[in-house]
């Protein structure tokens, strides 16, 4: 009894020892640790804001920052911001670091976070310095389109949020430019156009052909004006509302700005290649809301088909003609694709290079993999290993084709 | 076999004789200052531990010694990783998880467990001693080759010239088993250790 006392007493001895020590030794060690981590975490601010000195966490659930906005640190004296950036470039988890000085320039970038086979996040830092959100234009590296993409719309975020921090409000057109690729996904990587008349403030040019798209003021308001290659005009207003009908002026200029281009011709061509006795070609209109721009419904034989056109890119801006033709039931009859693009995937890939011609046994074999597909069956499995942009896309345009084809069926498949 | 004196002394160089701490040893060579950093953290905290160890151990019975010696192991490693924290900081990084794992090392227990337990306090002071310090030597002398042969720095220095010459995979963990090898190998020969304890004990074997 007395050795398990005497055992207890011990233990307990040595756990008040050992408590006692680590209070004591947390009160002289407990802020030098606590300045040593803050320097590590400002070690890191000061990359991107090399002008700094001490930072403070802000928080950004209370600011109403856009959603990208990771974290937000200030720096104390007033010299700037840094912004810890989410966005999408090759896989959907970049994270961007970015400084912003008291000016609203962008005075660093550091991609700190990122999934791209290629890993070429690095060349784009630090390539953004100097611009603001009045004269951001994105930089873009080659064979990394996507990444470059995803870089540049975190910048763009940082810049924006910096507006938010420092107590301003995002102008007009700058909440309307932010809109278009919620409202109008066919206007695929829009390029600003320098010469703009009467009330057009902004004009864009979407770099797959599918159209423009148009910052017009009307009063004190201003409008997102999407006018679509096909002719079809959609107007939006701050909130992201389709005001089309209240505005038939601002449809009207933004119509008149651009000439439209027909798809039809380019469409037919690419169905009679395919289907030789097809007749009755007749274009349907639909609601364009995704990267489908066109449809048409023709006979082959005693049968009704449904086309469904897309014009997206890949890589290096490469714009791909594709046609999805759908049966009444519903499936993938054939899908033709004019041409496919590949971009610096076709170096890595030497067996990618058979697709390059539309008339070689791969690319044959690829088309194939559609036919008979529903909107129920499609799946990875048409995507291919090296070439995972050009075949996504594809992917990505054969499911609008089926909402598409939904829509004109009446939802009814 | 008859544990003497003399066979604790010189087994207690692990990661030469018994290969005892060989993966922390491997986790803290990358970098010298690591190895500097892990080599002193070990010393103190044999010192300290064999030394309270070596006071308590009469009184505790054989069911006890485990719990309360793993305690006071871990409260002097702890103590040890909070000051290093505070004015190591660099190394405590590069040492990571490796310095918190340092007191459920068998290179620590053994000392406490076996040497502060059998001899007391002035031997396993001096037993401490020869360990910790042969220990941080080893480690030193891994850490020189791999940082400097496989990162192309020294004392995080960029060694220019060496740079197109580095072998990245030296500082990796196979990298580091095979240093330690290596210099396991050299230190033996050089010094016949192994050959001098594996004589002894088998002397002492015959005598009884």
């Amino acid at each position: 009894m007395k050795k398990i006392l005497v055992t207890t007493a011990i233990l307990l001895a040595i756990v008040l020892f050992f408590g006692a020590a680590m209070y004591a030794l947390n009160l002289y060690t407990g802020p030098i640790i606590e300045k040593n981590n803050a320097g590590a975490a400002a070690g890191e601010l000061l990359e991107v804001l090399p002008e700094g000195g001490a930072f403070e966490e802000l928080n950004i659930a209370e600011l109403g920052l856009p959603e990208a906005i990771l974290k937000a640190h200030k720096e104390t004296a007033g010299k700037g911001f840094v912004f810890e950036v989410k966005s999408a470039g090759y896989g959907p988890d970049m994270i961007v670091r970015v400084g912003v000085d008291a000016e609203g320039k962008i005075a660093g970038s550091k991609c700190i976070q990122t999934n791209d086979t290629f890993k070429k996040e690095p060349e784009l830092d630090n390539k953004y310095n100097g611009q603001t959100l009045e004269t951001f234009a994105p930089v873009l590296i080659g064979g990394a389109t996507m990444t470059s993409n995803g870089y540049g719309d975190a910048i763009n975020f940082a810049l924006q949020a910096f507006v938010l921090v420092s107590g301003g409000e995002l102008s007009d057109d700058v909440v309307l430019e932010g809109l278009l690729p919620t409202v109008a996904p066919a206007i695929v990587k829009p390029v600003a156009l320098e010469n703009v008349t009467g009330n057009i403030t902004k004009a864009f040019k979407a770099a797959n052909g599918a159209g423009y798209a148009y910052i017009i003021s009307a009063g004190e308001s201003s409008y997102l004006a999407v006018v679509y290659a096909t002719g079809v005009c959609k107007v939006y207003d701050v909130e992201g509302n389709d005001v089309t009908e209240a505005n038939a002026a601002v449809a009207d200029e933004a119509l008149a700005a651009n000439e439209t281009v027909d798809f039809s011709e380019t469409v037919a061509a690419m169905l009679v290649a395919k289907f030789a006795d097809a007749t009755e070609i007749t274009a349907i209109e639909i609601d364009i809301t995704s990267s489908a721009l066109y449809a048409a419904s023709f006979k082959s034989g005693e049968n009704t088909y449904y086309a469904i056109y897309s014009r997206p890119l890949s890589y290096e801006d490469s714009a791909m003609d594709i046609v999805t033709v759908i049966d009444e039931n519903g499936a993938i009859v054939k899908q033709i694709i004019k041409q496919m693009a590949f971009g610096h995937g076709v170096e890595y890939m030497p067996g990618i290079k058979d697709f390059i011609d539309p008339s070689a046994p791969a690319f044959g074999a690829y088309l194939d993999k559609f036919t008979g597909l529903t909107e129920g069956t499609l799946s990875d499995d048409v995507l291919v290993t090296g070439a995972t942009v050009s075949t996504s896309a594809v992917k990505t345009a054969t499911k609008d084709a089926f909402t598409v084809f939904n829509s004109i069926k009446g939802g009814n498949n | 076999m008859k544990k003497t004196k003399t066979s604790y002394l010189l087994k207690g160089t692990p990661s030469i004789l018994l290969v005892l701490g060989a993966g922390f040893v491997m986790a803290s060579s990358a970098d010298i200052r690591a190895a500097l950093g892990m080599g002193a953290a070990v010393l103190v905290s044999m010192l300290l531990s064999s030394f309270v160890i070596s006071l308590i151990h009469k009184k505790m019975p054989a069911y006890a010694k485990l719990p309360a010696y793993l305690l006071i192991i871990t409260g002097f490693v702890s103590l040890i990783s909070m000051f290093m924290q505070a004015h190591f900081h660099t190394v405590v990084d590069m040492l990571g998880v490796h310095l918190a794992t340092l007191s459920v090392s068998a290179v620590i227990f053994r000392d406490a467990e076996e040497v502060a337990d059998h001899f007391g306090k002035r031997y396993c002071a001096k037993t401490a001693l020869v360990t910790g310090v042969f220990l941080t030597v080893i480690m030193a002398v891994c850490a020189v080759i791999r940082e400097i042969l496989g990162n192309a720095t020294f004392w995080g220095k960029p060694i220019a010239f060496l740079e197109p010459y580095k072998i990245s995979a030296l500082v990796g963990a196979v990298g580091g088993y095979i240093v330690l090898a290596i210099v396991m190998a050299v230190i033996n020969k050089i010094t016949g250790l192994h050959h001098h304890l594996d004589e002894n004990e088998n002397k002492e074997d015959e005598c009884k």
